[in-house]
């Protein structure tokens, strides 16, 4: 009886359960919906924002929040709503390309180091060390002021850095798979060692790099949003929450929604990130089959 | 069933393996020679840390990098040990074959086992998807899977242990290999369990005329599923022979200790025989015999010269010294009990 009634479910495969799981915790929900609001806010800001975020209105300035203007306007009396709304769309772009080129720069020199280990092991270890040694923002400033502001080159500074700690997490994770009996079976069987590293070691060792990487965007939102308010980032009069903050900072005893309102997005933002990534951690951990 | 007509497939010839410093090698392997002949199953027996699984897998090159293999392996006539990977690649899996100890660990846990089972039919044979998929219900179906056809897309963790390592046979047999190397197959595995895997190898083995070397610590495990067994001590061959010959009447002390400590007919509560002490470690092995300072008969001179293979009646070989005395010591305390 028993079989008849599983194999369905099992056939249906492994991702519904898995949702249903994902569903059932608070925080993910919480997480999720904010992560969803931020990616709609960020593909369809010209619908979903009620002002153009550039438009002066001279005839408003620094009002503060009120039916018309719910987050108030600044200084040249644009929307401070349609602005952080807009920023949304920089913000999250920041959120994934300051990351995806250091994760996938990061995991396939991990993956080679941890596979290969030896003299290769030795001087990642080294170059790891070195990077490693400066403190994150300086170095990236430091590069940034090389390079000039701007977005792009902020992207190049922050993946120069970070992508050592994907390659530190993937070294790792694929030297514990390594161990395992399927590895040396895969070598046994004649496979090539991309096939094995990239088939059958990589894709057991995802779910650690993928929850890093929830939390890396948060933490790129915080850091691109920090260039952003040295003036090292995007650059005014574009709309992006450090800046936001940055044109509000002299304001901030007149008209105080002009900073608060960006920041409080870039808070709920990171912890939707976070939360999500948190759930992922518990939800992907290994139950001792 | 006489042994000379057979073909030899494997030919081992002072094996040697060892790790770490050049200058202070560790020699896990150290002149072994043995052969394999087509159809026959070959028993490697010692307890953990003799070298017997270093030994299968100096066969298949995958010692290697970390472990220095020198000696000859001479499969089918073609020497392994001086092939570089890209040429050991096209005979492991295809040819040789081999199969681990842990059936829960050596199954990738994220492919289904159709999909293990035709990745290995796409990397070693010209069939097309389609023929895979057959073929790979075929593989299931021969090692004894029920339904194997509603199984091809079920996980790993849906399998018991037992199954798993059905499947990893399977997967190992998919390419037709002459070889079979297994490392322990059934150590990990319940006792009933164990005697049907066995059988299971011993069928495929007589029936696709296939060559195995089973590995293990079980000395029952040997007698029922062996044709010859070889026994290993300390990275040596201290005994060869038929498995008949080397259980009925052990010549090497070695042996005839293992054998000792199997229970038969014994008394409720009595304390078992064991082998006095333990392995020596890989750095402190003696010049001479390895098994010298657990052996109950050595001389003054075992400890520094190294006893040789010497043939001991039909198909038999034992390195030891003093083999009258073994005998004589062990006969006298089996007469004592």
């Amino acid at each position: 009886m028993s079989i008849v009634v599983q194999s369905p479910i099992r056939k249906a495969g492994r991702l519904r359960p898995f949702l249903g799981r994902a569903f059932s915790r608070p925080s993910f929900v919480i997480g999720f919906a904010i992560l969803t609001l931020s990616i709609a806010l960020a593909l369809f800001p010209q619908v979903l924002a009620p002002y153009d975020p550039l438009a002066f209105d001279l005839s408003a300035i620094q009002q503060g929040p009120s039916l018309a203007h719910p987050f108030g306007t600044d200084n040249f009396g644009r929307d401070v709503l349609s602005r952080v709304i807009w920023a949304y769309r920089v913000d999250m772009q920041m959120a994934f390309f300051a990351t995806i080129f250091a994760l996938l720069i990061g995991v396939t020199v991990g993956a080679f180091v941890g596979y290969y280990g030896g003299i290769a092991d030795t001087i990642f270890g080294r170059c790891v060390d070195a990077i490693i040694t400066f403190p994150f923002l300086v170095l990236v400033i430091a590069i940034v002021a090389v390079l000039g502001p701007g977005l792009v080159n902020m992207y190049v500074a922050i993946t120069a850095v970070n992508w050592v700690y994907y390659a530190r997490l993937t070294r790792a994770e694929i030297m514990a798979q390594k161990a395992n009996d399927y590895a040396a079976a895969g070598r046994v069987l004649g496979y090539s060692d991309r096939r094995i590293i990239f088939r059958h070691l990589l894709p057991n060792a995802t779910s650690p790099i993928i929850v890093y990487w929830m939390t890396d965007m948060a933490l790129a939102i915080l850091l691109g949003s920090s260039l952003g308010y040295l003036g090292l980032g995007a650059q005014p009069p574009a709309a992006e929450w450090g800046v936001l903050i940055a044109e509000g900072r002299n304001f901030l005893l007149t008209a105080w929604w002009m900073s608060l309102m960006p920041g409080i997005a870039i808070v709920l933002t990171g912890l939707g990130f976070s939360l999500v990534g948190d759930a992922l951690a518990d939800l992907l951990r290994p139950k001792g089959r | 069933m006489s042994h000379a007509e057979k073909e030899m497939v494997l030919d081992v010839r002072h094996l040697r393996t060892e790790f770490g410093l050049a200058e202070r090698p560790l020699v896990a392997v150290d002149d072994v020679s043995f052969q394999v002949r087509t159809g026959e199953i070959l028993g490697l027996v010692g307890e953990s840390g003799s070298g017997k699984s270093i030994t299968l897998r100096s066969i298949l090159g995958i010692a290697r990098p970390r472990g220095r293999v020198s000696g000859e392996i001479l499969w089918k006539g073609r020497d392994l040990v001086p092939l570089d990977e890209a040429a050991l690649r096209r005979v492991r899996g295809r040819e040789i074959a081999m199969i681990f100890q842990e059936p829960m660990s050596s199954l990738n846990p994220l492919l289904t086992v159709g999909l293990q089972i035709s990745e290995n039919l796409a990397a070693h044979t010209e069939l097309d998807a389609k023929a895979r998929k057959a073929r790979a219900i075929e593989l299931l179906d021969m090692v004894g899977i029920p339904a194997a056809r509603n199984r091809l897309g079920d996980y790993p963790h849906e399998f018991s242990g037992g199954m798993r390592q059905r499947v990893m046979i399977a997967i190992a047999l998919a390419s037709n290999p002459q070889l079979l190397l297994a490392d322990e197959p059934t150590t990990a595995l319940d006792v009933t369990i164990q005697d049907q895997i066995l059988r299971l190898i011993q069928a495929l083995s007589r029936d696709l005329g296939m060559a195995v070397i089973l590995v293990t610590h079980d000395m029952g495990v040997v007698a029922e599923t062996c044709d010859r067994v070889a026994v290993m001590y300390g990275g040596r061959l201290c005994e060869t022979g038929p498995t008949a010959d080397v259980i009925g009447d052990a010549r090497h002390p070695y042996s005839l200790g293992l054998l000792r400590s199997i229970p038969r007919d014994v008394a409720p509560r009595t304390p078992l025989y064991s082998i006095p002490g333990a392995p020596p470690a890989l750095n402190a092995l003696p010049a001479g015999c390895a098994f010298t300072a657990r052996c109950p008969v050595a001389g003054p001179e075992c400890l520094d010269v190294r006893p040789s293979l010497e043939a001991a009646g039909r198909q038999r070989q034992v390195a030891c010294h003093h083999r009258e005395e073994a005998l004589a010591h062990f006969s006298a305390r089996e007469a004592a009990q």
